[in-house]
């Protein structure tokens, strides 16, 4: 066992120590909203830190997982790094070039590499459009091809996410809710994107579906030379399909590091109990639960010195004062607490 | 054995639709004893909520109408059949004998009326007690689950509190004239894993405390493995397994319960490697597939298939509704002579 994982970590070509290849770095990345004031006045009433000072990279070719309960901010976050929102402070880095203030024109060429899946997929597709004229729009926009040739290309793109291409001329109501999202994705992919943002890919999905679209998900990585940042609630899900793993909490990254290393020895005190609060689909295997006192604090009104703290089993006093930063307590493992072990 | 608090004979609820008719429960049974709790689990559309909205006589009739079966109630005193009584006899039976928490208790909450208001109707219709006996029975039951500084909390509106509160409410509200079951339908899935971790933890207490039975219906098989004893596994409008929860986890017998298993990725388990998911889309409820419900999206089906299997014993007190079963120490359907489907379709 131990020498397994001894071979892995030597084999990991994007190692602590190797050269390291990122198709995306965020440093520093804030995210603010306003609520309130009314528009005359310069002071709004509330302001909701949705994320608030997060730093983290990803590797060329790999899955990176975002993991957070509802209102952490890893919903905020992806679309912040694909410019749907404009940051308030901070760098995100794509390719190379730092997109974080590129206005519209010049932001077009680079979002070309980055796309998105939702996840509402019948939210996320016009009903008013028939699926071929869907998938064919960033096609139209970036002017890929003449009209034979995307109309080729829209019908290779169904087959290749598993619909027939005789669909092209129905509407998305016509679908299942899978189906749908199968749209979703083939829409993603028709630019030949590297990376691609999924926003809770399958948690609309019933579970027999949730394993196709996940199995389709990682087909295409392999086929496509795709890298994947993959944001959901839903730890098991993500751990199943991620390389690496963030944690976010109240709009902060908590803790990173390989899958395995988070699901096997969780250091944040958060992270262990969001993972003792998993129920194992296995009957009389109960695992020693830690049960969170009290609900998740308002991101407009955070909790001083370490978010969790109002919450944690293990905080001292000390933790309501000083806000602990991501260090490196393994290679490649990285928390944000200060009596981590 | 404990004595069976609810009872539910092949249980057929239909919709009347202009598209045709849509068969949502069709034939099902199944009994719960006094304190247990039982899961009922499957995809959506597999009949599971209607199955319990049926036990509280809330199908919204037109279109709906529960047109065969029988669901016996037996509250120590008298066996009655829900199904014969009329209105306000029923209303004597749903929130006193048998109470029902929703998934999202934002939209079963009255957002106009104060929780402490909500709290004691119940209270002063059912057990006829005076408003101040309400009240105060009303932050007893508060404080029971888990909610701080319960005789402010009285005055709140349900929006001032989170979903995990609401959560709190619902269930204080539901067991609030101690019912002999509570049917709980995915009352933790709006909610975040910390939360429910909580919520079930709650449920699990009263439930051991106040030996109430409860019916937990949900799609999260964690869920179930967690806290119930026995399952029913429901697909396409039937109960497909039922058996021990460490059983069917065990040793799942039918197709669709050993598929549905495959398809859940577990924390721990080898990272990376393909999920085995079920090939196919659940059957559209207009027009089922003739015999098993199953077949068109099994990857064991035979010819016999196309009859209906009925529900059997195929392994010691596992029962599954299935030609082949493909559990370990299953026996050959032939050889097997319980048939406990009461009327399966022949």
């Amino acid at each position: 066992m131990a020498t397994q994982a001894k071979d892995t970590s030597v084999t990991t070509p994007n190692g602590a120590n190797g050269p390291t290849d990122n198709i995306l770095e965020v440093t520093g990345l804030k995210k603010y909203f306003h609520i309130g004031g009314g528009f005359l006045s310069k002071n709004s009433a509330l302001t909701i830190r949705a994320v608030d000072d997060v730093s983290f990279a990803v590797r060329r070719g790999e899955t990176f997982g975002l993991v957070g309960e509802s209102g952490c901010g890893k919903t905020t976050l992806g679309q912040t790094i694909i410019r749907l929102y404009n940051p308030t402070e901070g760098k995100i880095v794509f390719n190379g070039a730092d997109i974080s203030q590129m206005g519209a024109n010049e932001l077009r060429k680079h979002r070309r590499g980055m796309q998105m899946i939702f996840q509402d997929p019948s939210a996320s597709l016009d009903p008013r459009m028939t699926v071929g004229s869907i998938i064919s729009e960033p096609l139209n926009i970036f002017g890929v091809g003449s009209k034979e040739e995307r109309r080729e290309r829209v019908r290779e793109l169904l087959r290749v996410v598993g619909l027939n291409s005789y669909f092209v001329n129905r509407y998305p109501h016509e679908f299942s809710g899978g189906q749908r999202q199968r749209i979703g994705i083939a829409r993603s992919i028709a630019l030949n994107p590297e990376l691609v943002i999924c926003d809770e890919p399958v948690s609309a999905l019933d579970v027999s579906i949730q394993a196709q679209v996940l199995n389709l998900l990682r087909k295409l990585q392999d086929d496509l030379n795709l890298t994947y940042l993959f944001i959901a609630h839903n730890l098991a899900v993500v751990a199943h399909i991620s390389d690496r793993v963030g944690v976010m909490y109240l709009g902060k990254m908590v803790e990173i590091g390989e899958s395995r290393a988070i699901t096997e020895h969780p250091k944040h005190p958060y992270t262990q109990a969001l993972i003792s609060a998993i129920p194992l689909p296995i009957p009389g295997k109960r695992r020693d639960r830690i049960i969170l006192e009290g609900d998740v604090p308002s991101p407009a009104n955070p909790p001083t010195g370490c978010r969790f703290h109002p919450r944690c089993p293990i905080a001292r006093a000390d933790c309501a004062e000083v806000e602990p930063l991501l260090r490196e307590i393994e290679p490649d493992h990285w928390v944000a607490c200060h009596y981590a072990q | 054995m404990a004595r069976n608090v609810l009872e539910v004979n092949n249980l057929k609820t239909q919709f009347f639709t202009r598209a045709g008719i849509v068969y949502a429960v069709d034939g099902v049974s199944f009994h719960v004893g006094e304190g247990e709790t039982l899961g009922i689990v499957g995809e959506s559309g597999c009949g599971k909520s209607v199955t319990a909205t049926s036990v509280m006589r809330l199908i919204p009739s037109p279109p709906g109408r529960i047109v065969e079966g029988e669901i016996l109630l037996d509250d120590g005193n008298e066996k009655v059949d829900i199904l014969t009584l009329d209105d306000s006899e029923m209303r004597h039976i749903r929130g006193n004998k048998i109470a029902m928490i929703f998934q999202d208790p934002m939209t079963s909450l009255n957002p106009v009326l104060t929780v402490g208001d909500q709290l004691t109707e119940p209270l002063m219709l059912h057990l006829g007690l005076s408003k101040r006996e309400a009240e105060a029975r009303a932050v007893e039951l508060l404080k029971r689950v888990g909610i701080p500084a319960a005789e402010d909390r009285l005055r709140a509106y349900p929006h001032q509190f989170s979903g995990g509160m609401r959560q709190r409410v619902m269930i204080a509200i539901a067991l609030s004239c101690n019912p002999k079951v509570l049917i709980a339908d995915e009352p933790t899935t709006a909610l975040d894993v910390t939360i429910q971790a909580q919520i079930l933890d709650l449920m699990m207490h009263l439930n051991r405390e106040f030996g109430t039975a409860i019916i937990m219906i949900t799609h999260d098989l964690g869920v179930v493995a967690e806290i119930c004893e026995r399952v029913n596994v429901m697909y396409a409008g039937q109960v497909v397994e039922t058996g021990m929860a460490k059983d069917l986890f065990n040793n799942p017998q039918h197709p669709y319960t050993v598929g549905l298993l495959n398809s859940v990725p577990r924390i721990g388990e080898n990272v990376k490697e393909a999920l085995t998911p079920i090939p196919g889309l659940p059957p559209d409820l207009l027009a089922p597939p003739i015999g098993c419900r199953f077949r068109p999206r099994c990857r064991y089906r035979q010819e016999k298939c196309e009859e209906s299997p009925p529900l059997a014993e195929v392994a010691p007190g596992q029962l599954a509704r299935c030609w082949f079963p493909q559990g370990r120490g299953s026996t050959p359907r032939e050889a097997s002579t319980t048939d406990v489907a009461t009327g399966a379709t022949t």
